[in-house]
Parts: structure tokens; sequence; C-alpha cells
């Protein structure tokens, strides 16, 4: 070795020491044995304020914050108390009368009564707060006339003492209750939200089980148990929301332990189901996936020959088996199973590329000829690109041609939007929908009604009199065995007549929970339901962390 | 050096107000209606949709809109997050020292490990040691960075446990009268090495070119025959001058880490600002993206200015005027 | 010019493989009887499946044969990072050209403008121009194109590169403009733009060449990471990087489909490198100086 190469040499020997020293990390803190949950979330809640809440990274964190009149048993769905504890509703179905639980108490200490429920739901409806969800109360009487500020206070809201609360209603609404039990009817502390500087925001008050105790708003959200939750305090101490984007990294931070529960798996969940049988758990969910047409563009304008070649060509079990392994199930039609009102008979589309190929000749395309290229709209993301391929081809194979646009998420809405007047740019798109509330309404008047036609739901712009018809009979009526049928027939038309959409599959919700956690029950309403204050962890989580 | 320093930071305001313009253009241009993010999504109300678009003047013409935004960045008010309701500044104030944080430690432990094996290159060039260097480094700047990442927590996390897999912890230091709380320190090792091994090949190929074509130079030559022992030829004359292009290259790599820091920032879960640029894209949240990408302009010209003055401190030659 | 180190000519023939490869893509999978776009594995079977010997790398998530779709994504990784740094280069030796010849105002203006690029942050501007570029299939030249999306993509990166290799060139140019030669042309008469096209830029080319040999390799990973936050080509064009951001899912329970795709990549990219390393080291006038 030379001179000059030693001298190199041991200046380089001094600069890389001070980095071999940094490389020895401390050991990881050994985890003390607590109730403390550790779930990941997406991104950071975008909407904090109950009213806004449109979104289920929202959902969950309102949900755990806050507290409505009543809740959705997790399970059965049936509607249970809540803040009220018990309720009647007149013969003629227009007037609810409420009784408040005594000592509900918000985070604040503040003890709930009939007026903060008054403050809260004429703020879902007051012009200013601009609720997303202001048609969870739109069929309150003089809701209308507040809306549009020619009346100062609701009509049908009032609170004769402080622990009564009557709501009336302009026309009965037979799913009143279950519109009460979504997160945005939440019950909010007059006080506290009539800030103008908007301080809730940043630290969200409620009267639910859990309150906001640290939030980093890229990075994590801490919620801890509310000591004088009305309903009793919750068996967890903590739960610990982290903020984590990418799955494939999510999904080694479970493996490795740092979480104890996550959804929105990725890669191969059979292998995953496989590689953690005890965590991974599957139910269904009341969810619509599906692909639609532009109904006020040609080509598929007034052509539903060629929309019933496109429900002949798809090969659905495929999609469902092969690319989604499993966690879609094949649809005849729009309801999911286990929604009031699902119909096993519906017989809607198998597949079949003979008739596909008939139908397509029909609508005046022989063997494709004469149809111009589609383009299919996906918003990026692996799996929905996937089935977008698979559609693809099977389309292909009877003489379709589709390309594949995958824009990003606003692009994507937009496309699809349009306004209430003309149409957006998108003819063929992917689309899903999922139930607020369990009941036919929930899908049917917000996707196949002419009055939502744009932004609204009605995004196929799907227009057929006889529809809207027994859809508006439907919402009238009381007695769900007379609902029921009404509703089947609209989904008959809709489907089989009309062959709205290209009707694929219903979702199920698949999670990964450590087996110590206990109490867990799925909700068909989706993930973000899994009640945290029913929640307990059994064990010493490092004993049985199923990391590999 | 004051008037030096006062015309180069003169200078930055054109270079301020061009970024802001452009960054308005793009995103003005971008498809998608940030009041149909903000109103619900898939399904949103019409009547909600129009307050909405009153709100945040999204009605109003392109000029206007475009005069209203200038008038309020000159005003140092970079506005208001259209999804978080809160100013944009306290979104930056949160969101760029992790950034900042990381960018920090990568380029430090990049920059002695690139120097270091910079100096071992030079002084074997052309022999295996310098090929097998120049190999690595070459190879670390060919992978990339997200799967890199993906790979050291494969490794390091889950295999071998010694490092937590993601996350900016939740305990680290506060420092005290800011908002600004530090990372864990195991947590900033898997992030930071990421970015460094990135780093680390250009850092490296550079102080051994700049160190051959200095030892070369008649100085170097005249001083060895004059009798000087080759340590200190190396460590006072040569090092010393062959580090200049060296400091160039940290300087650029170091802004380059802080807006180029994004697909890390996702790997890792790490809540710094290239991530939250990202999501303001993606939800056309168009203040906080304007904010954001103006923030990380001004950082990549002062950092191009700090290693203007850094020229001065390095090599005598260097005289600002 | 031979090329000065092993590793660059081994940099160079890993660039002939891949150069290779992408011509003859369909010619090779062809071989194997393979098509890039099709599933080939029978119904009832859950992708991806892994290697076997009619699959020599296995299936991807969607049951295509994973190797002809490598053959085929190294036709457009490799097009994307050649037409990218096309786009770059001409960009940049205008602009760079004009800068150094005409120097005074011309000068100042077109710099303050590299320096801007410079001064914006990559990545998230690459980001948001791919999303607010008008849907290509719309646009008059563009829709022409077999694959617009890829057509924005690489519009995008040269977009972003130019500003380097402006830089250089304006550099080359002031060296160049004193030289005796240029004299020479000029009192021969050459003026102006003829001076500039016929006599100082191909002469500034030749360092040129070893940036942008090293900017295609940028541009193949940036293709990459673009696709990773989901604004790249778009699927079911098998880009590597598509395939590295389809398979990273699949990592821990079916690594090829991840695996093969970064090896494709870091291969090439690798070569591109090298080669591009031992090209600004065979310009460099004092090779010689060292002795082996």
């Amino acid at each position: 070795m030379t001179p000059t190469r030693r001298a190199l040499a041991i200046s380089a020997l001094a600069l890389l020491l001070p980095i071999v020293d940094g490389c020895s990390a401390p050991e990881p803190a050994k985890p003390k044995v607590q109730q403390i949950l550790k779930m990941r979330m997406r991104e950071n809640p975008p909407d904090t304020d109950p009213a806004q809440s449109a979104d289920s990274l929202s959902d969950r964190i309102n949900l755990a914050v806050h507290d409505g009149l009543v809740d959705f048993d997790p399970e059965s769905l049936a509607i249970v108390p809540a803040v009220a504890e018990s309720w009647e509703i007149s013969k003629d179905g227009l007037i609810y009368t409420f009784r408040l639980h005594p000592g509900v108490r918000f985070h604040n200490g503040k003890v709930l009564t009939s007026a903060d429920v008054l403050y809260s739901f004429t703020r879902v409806l007051d012009p200013k707060v601009n609720s997303k969800r202001r048609e969870i109360l739109a069929g309150v009487k003089g809701a209308e006339a507040f809306g549009r500020r020619s009346a100062t206070q609701v009509e049908g809201l009032s609170a004769p003492d402080p622990k009564t609360f009557v709501i009336t209603l302009e026309k009965p609404m037979p799913y009143f209750l279950q519109l009460l039990a979504t997160p945005a009817a939440a019950i909010v502390p007059r006080d506290v939200y009539e800030d103008p500087q908007k301080a809730y925001l940043s630290q969200p008050v409620g009267c639910g089980p859990f309150k906001v105790a640290r939030w980093e708003r890229s990075n994590f959200m801490e919620l801890e148990a509310f000591g004088d939750y009305y309903q009793g305090r919750p068996k967890l101490d903590k739960v610990l929301v982290r903020f984590i984007e990418n799955p494939a990294s999510a999904m080694e931070e479970y493996r490795r332990g740092g979480l104890d529960y996550m959804d929105e798996m990725v890669g191969s969940e059979t292998s995953i189901a496989r590689e953690l049988p005890r965590d991974y758990r599957k139910a269904p969910l009341l969810g619509t996936f599906y692909f639609g047409f532009n109904l006020a563009r040609p080509p598929f304008k007034g052509n539903a020959n060629l929309r019933k070649a496109f429900n002949y060509a798809v090969d659905r079990q495929a999609l469902c088996d092969q690319t989604f392994e499993g966690t879609l199930t094949p649809s005849h039609g729009i309801l999911a199973p286990g929604t009031p009102g699902f119909n096993p008979q519906l017989k809607g589309y198998d597949f079949n590329p003979a008739l596909a190929r008939e139908y397509l000749a029909k609508a005046g395309f022989p063997g494709g000829k004469g149809l111009p290229a589609i383009d299919l709209w996906v918003n990026n993301n692996q799996k929905l690109l996937e089935s977008a391929q698979k559609v693809q081809a099977n389309l292909k194979s009877a003489g379709i041609s589709v390309r594949i646009k995958a824009v990003d998420f606003a692009t994507f809405l937009q496309a699809l939007q349009g306004t209430p007047e003309s149409p957006g740019d998108a003819l063929f798109y992917r689309y899903g929908w999922n139930a607020d509330y369990p009941d036919p309404d929930a899908f049917l008047f917000w996707l196949l009604h002419s009055r939502n036609i744009g932004p609204a739901g009605n995004i196929g712009r799907y227009s057929n009199p006889k529809v809207d018809e027994l859809l508006d009979r439907a919402r009238r009526l009381n007695a769900m065995e007379e609902r029921i049928p009404l509703y089947q027939e609209a989904e008959r038309i809709a489907v089989e007549e009309d062959a709205a959409w290209l009707f694929l599959a219903n979702y199920t919700q698949r999670v990964l929970i450590k087996p110590f956690v206990q109490g867990v029950v799925l909700s068909p309403l989706g993930p973000m339901r899994i009640p945290l204050d029913h929640l307990w962890i059994e064990a010493h989580p490092t004993a049985q962390a199923s990391s590999p | 050096m004051k008037s030096y320093l006062l015309r180069r930071l003169f200078g930055i305001l054109p270079v301020l107000w061009a970024v802001a313009t452009l960054i308005w253009i793009i995103l003005f241009a971008l498809p998608g209606d940030p009041a149909a993010m903000l109103a619900g999504g898939f399904r949103s109300d019409p009547q909600v949709l129009e307050r909405v678009r009153a709100e945040w003047g999204l009605n109003d013409s392109a000029g206007a809109q475009y005069l209203r935004y200038l008038a309020r960045v000159a005003c140092g008010d970079l506005g208001t997050s259209y999804r978080q309701g809160r100013p944009v500044s306290r979104i930056l104030a949160e969101t760029f020292p992790a950034t900042a944080i990381l960018a920090l430690c990568s380029m430090l432990l990049a920059a002695c490990a690139g120097v270091a094996l910079g100096l071992i290159s030079a002084a074997w060039a052309r022999r295996w040691p310098d090929d097998l260097i120049s190999f690595i480094c070459l190879g670390l700047i060919s992978l990339p960075v997200f799967w890199l990442g993906m790979m050291l927590i494969l490794l390091f996390a889950s295999r071998l446990g010694w490092l937590p897999v993601l996350g900016y912890g939740m305990e680290g230091l506060r420092i005290p009268a800011t908002q600004i709380r530090l990372p864990e320190l195991n947590h900033l090792v898997l992030p930071s090495l990421t970015l460094a091994l990135f780093s680390l090949g250009a850092i490296c190929r550079v102080t051994r070119a700049s160190l051959l074509e200095v030892l070369r130079q008649r100085y170097i030559l005249s001083s060895r025959a004059r009798g000087m022992r080759p340590v200190s030829v190396h460590l006072r004359a040569a090092l010393r001058n062959a580090l200049i292009p060296v400091v160039t290259v940290l300087g650029i790599d170091f802004a380059a880490l802080l807006g180029g820091a994004v697909a890390t920032e996702f790997v890792f879960a790490w809540p710094g600002l290239g991530k939250t640029i990202v999501h303001g894209i993606a939800d056309r949240d168009l203040p906080v993206v304007e904010g954001g990408v103006l923030c990380l302009c001004l950082a990549f010209v002062l950092v191009n200015l700090a290693v203007d003055l850094c020229y001065a401190l390095v090599d005598p030659r260097v005289r600002l005027q | 010019m031979t090329l000065p180190t092993r590793a660059s000519r081994i940099g160079l023939a890993i660039v002939i493989c891949f150069a290779l490869a992408a011509i003859f893509a369909p010619a090779l999978a062809r071989l194997w009887g393979q098509n890039p776009y099709e599933p080939v594995i029978p119904v009832g079977v859950i992708p991806p499946t892994a290697p076997e010997p009619s699959h020599p790398l296995g299936t991807d998530s969607l049951g295509r044969d994973l190797l002809a779709r490598l053959l085929y994504g190294a036709r457009i990784s490799l097009s994307v990072g050649v037409l990218a740094e096309t786009v770059a280069l001409l960009l940049g030796l205008v602009i760079g050209g004009i800068a150094g010849f005409y120097g005074g105002w011309v000068d100042d203006f077109l710099m303050r403008m590299t320096d801007i690029f410079f001064s914006l942050p990559a990545p998230l501007l690459a980001l948001a121009v791919t999303a607010a570029l008008p849907d290509p299939a719309t646009l008059p030249y563009l829709r022409r194109l077999p694959e617009p999306s890829l057509a924005v993509v690489l519009l995008v990166l040269g977009f972003i590169g130019w500003a380097g290799i402006a830089r250089l060139v304006r550099a080359q140019i002031l060296v160049l403009r004193e030289m005796d030669y240029a004299a020479a042309a000029t009192a021969l008469g050459a003026r102006g733009g003829r001076l500039l096209l016929r006599h100082l830029l191909p002469n500034a080319l030749a360092p040129v060449i070893a940036t942008a040999t090293i900017g295609v390799a940028g541009n193949i990973l940036s293709e990459a990471w673009l696709s990773f936050l989901g604004v790249g080509a778009h699927p079911p064009l098998p880009s590597w990087g598509i395939m590295i951001t389809e398979g990273q899912n699949y990592l821990t329970t079916h690594p090829w489909v991840c695996i093969y795709p970064g090896l494709a990549l870091f291969s090439a990219v690798l070569g591109l490198n090298l080669l591009g390393e031992g090209l600004r080291e065979a310009m460099d006038p004092h090779r010689f100086a060292l002795k082996r």
C-alpha cells in the first residue's frame, strides 16, 4: 500500500465510523400489558365534523367519538337505543317522540339535553353549515323552508322538555330511524360547535365512547376511553389509529405486530388467509360493484340490446373467482344479499358469448362492426384495473373493443358525474355503491330514480317513469311487506328489461384482526362499524403475536 | 459580501413568482372538480356543490382567481386548505420538518459514506476496489427507491426484526416552543438509509472524479516534490480542493431529497411534505399543493445560496461579488 | 473511441442484450407461444402461479406469462427512456445552444428559466403535469400514437429533464465559441444559426451523449415510480414500472411477480449507467495521464 493510499484509506475510515455507530439502533421497547388496539387507516379522516361525515374514514372516527339518538345493532342491523332510551312513532308514521337517556355527558363534562339534539339536527340542515349529509333530515317538516332561509327554525324539530325530543316528518319515511343511526346524525354539544373559529375540527367533542387524546394529522390519532360514557366505559383504554397509505407496507407492519387490525388487503388474499387463518375474517357487505353505461349518450342511449350484449359477454364467475379470489360474489341484479327485498329469483344475465354476439347483432353492430372503441374509465387502483382488464378481455372476445382509461379519482369523478343537466365525458366506467342504511331504498332510490341524475347518485342517468313511480310509491308506504314487491319490480325492470348497467358482483368485507382482540362483530354496513367500545384484548399481545 | 447576499436574496423573488405562476397554471389545468371532491365524492347534493363553489370562489374567472391568489401569496398568506379547513402555513409547519429531518439525516449518511468510498476509489483508481465500488454505487443508483425501501423493510424489519417497519414513532422529543416533534431514532434509520443509499452513488463518483482531477494538478506534484508528506498533501491540499464539486452535488441532492422523497415517504408512512402534496393533488386541495411547492422551491433556492456561500469557505480562490 | 473500463464494456453488453430483447420481443414471446396480454392459465386456477417449464418466470396476478410481459416491457421501458431523453435532448440543445451562443439578455433569461425548472421539485412536477394534461386520446397528434398514455409519460419526463442538458450545452458552447476553429468558420463566412448548428453543436454533443445515456436510465426509473404513484402508463401495458407496482403487493406471498420485473429494471438501468459512466470517462481528456 502506497502512502497515498494509506492516507486516503484512513480518512475514508474516519468518515465511515459515525455511520457504523449510528446503525446500532436501540432495542424496541417492550409493550406493557395494556388494553390498546392499534389499527390502520389509509389516511387522516378528512371530516371530523360529523355533519360532514361522508366517507368510511371519517365515519369510523365519528362513530367512535359521537353517538346519535339511535344506533344499528352491529350484527342484525336492528335499530337499538343510543342517546334516546326509547321512542314512540305515531300511527300515521309522521311524529317521532324520543325519550333521552338520563345522565348522558359530553366529553367536556356537560350534560346532554334535548336542546343539544335540536341544535345538532338544525345544524345539519343549516345552509351555512352546508352539510353533505343534509338529505338524512331533508324529510323533516319545514326542512325545505329552513334550507331556503325563509324560516328561522325547522318546524318539525322541537324539544318540549330537556329529556324529550320530537320530530315531525313531511311524509312517512319507513327508514327514518335508520337514517338517524348514520354518523351524520350525531348529537354534538351546542357550546362547542357554535365556535366560529371551528376549534372543534381539531378537538372534536361528542358523547361517544372515545375521545380524541392526541392527533397528528399525517401520522396518527389516539383515541382514549371516555370514563363517563353513558353506556359504560369501553373496555379498551386506547385505540391508536395509524395512518399508513401504502398497503404493502401496512401488511408488513401487521405481520410484525405493529397493527392489530387492518382492512384493505393487497396481494393474494388466498395466501393471506392461509398464512393468517385465525386473523383473516370475511363477511358480506351491503354493496354492489358494477360497470356503468352513460345512458344519455350514444351508443348506449336507447340501445338496450347493446347493453344486454355487454351483460352476456362478461364472465362474472371467473372475474369474482380469479381476479378477486372470491372476495366478490357474482350478482344478477342490484340489491346485495342480506338487504331486505333481495330477490334470489331475479334472473339477470349469465355468461353466454353466443347470446352476447346475437344481441350485438340485434343492436346494429354485427360482430362489433360499426361500434366505435369505447373508453372504460377506471380510477387508479390495482384491483379495479385488473378487473377492468378482465372485462376488457371478455368483451373483446365478443367483438366489442374497449380501451382502459385509468385516471386519478378526482378526474374520474368529474368525468362520471357531469351536472344534473348535462352528462359527463365517461361512456363506460367502473362503479360501486355501498348502502348507508339497510333498506332497498338505499340502493334503488339513489341509483335509479331520475330525480337523482348526476352527482346525487344516478350517475348512469337512468330514467324510466315506471321505475320512478314504483320507487316513489314504496317510499310512502310504512309496512315492509308492502314495499318489497314494489322494489323488486323496479329492480326487475332496470335489470331485465332495461339492462341499465353491466351488473357484476356484490362486495364482501375482509379484515385482519389479531386473534387476541375479542368482541369483534363485522357489520354488513362495513368494517368502519366494528363496535370499538365492545372490543377488548384478551391476553398479552406479544404472547400471541402471529408474526412469522 | 453583504451586497452580494442582498442581491441574491432579491433575485429569489422573480423565481418564486415564476414558480407560483407555473404551479398555479398546472393546477388550474388539472381536470377534476375540487368542489366535487369536497362535497362528498360519489354522492353529492347539487345544492351543497354550488355552495362549496361559491365559498371558495371556484366560480370566478381564471384571471380573478389568479390575481386573488397572487395578492394573497404576496402578502405571505398561503391560504386555507379546502379539505382540512385550516391555514396551509400550519400544515406546512407540521409536515416540512419531518421531510427536512429525513433529508438531513440521509444527506449526512450519504455524504460520509459517499466521500469515504470516493476516497478509496480514487486511491485505488482503476484497480479492483475502484471497480467494485463503482459497481456498487451504480447499482444503488439503478434501483427504484420504493423497491429498495420495501426490500429493506423485508430484511431489517420483517426478517431480522431489528427496526420498526414504518412510521415516525409517537414519543419523539418535542422541540420546546415549536410544533416540531422529532422522529424516534429507530424509526428514522430505515427511511434515511433508503434515501442515503440512493444518493450515495453520485457523491462517491463525484468525489472520486474530482480527487483524481486535483491530484493531477501541478501544485500537488510540486508539494510532493518539495517533500511534503503524502498524508498532509491529501488531507490539507487535495481533499479540500476536491470537495468543492462535492459540495455542489450535496446541495443539489439535499434539495432534491426535500422534494423527491415522495416514494420513500409513502413506503415508510413518513408524515412529510411530499406525501402531503401528493395527497393535495389527489384531493384537489389546491392551496396545499401551491403552498407546499412554494415552500420546497424556497428551500431549494436557499440551499443553493448556502452552497455558494460554502464555496467561499472551502475554496480560497472564490470571491463573492 | 473505445470504452475505457471493463465495467463499461459490461454495461454495453447489457444494454445490447436488452435492446435485442426489446426489438425481437414478439418473436421471442412467440417462441414460447405466449402473449403478454392474455391469461395463459387454465380457468379455475388462481393466479399468480409459480414458475414452471411452460412459464419459466411464472404468471402474474392476472395469470399472464411473466416472461412474455418482461420482454414486451423491455420495449416499453426502453422506448420511454430513450424517447423521453430525446425530447429532453432536443429542448436542452436548443435552449442551451441559444443561451450560450447569443449570451446577453437571452442567456440571462433562458438561464433563469432553467433555474426555475431546477428549483421545482421534479417528482411533484411530473405528478401534477401528468394529471393536468388533457386526455391524450383527444389531442390532435398524440391520438394517432399507438399508446397515448405512454406519450404523456415521456413528454412529461422530457419536459422535466431538459434543464440539466441545457446547462451543460451552454457551458460547452461558451468554451467552443472561443476556440480557433470557430473563429476560422466565422472567417469563412459561417454566421449565426449556421455556425451554431453546423460547427458548435456537433462538437458540444460528445459530453452530452454521456449525460443523456445516464438520463435514459433515470427516465426508466422515473417511469417506475410514476407508476408506483399511479400516474404512469395505463394497464394492461406491460411496462416494468406497472409490473413492479402490481407485484409489490404480492411481495411476501408470490415474490416472483415483483422480483423479476425489479431485476429486469435494475439490470437495464445498471447497464445504461455503466455505459454512460464509461462514455464520460472515455471523453475525459486526462484519461491517458493515469496508467493502468
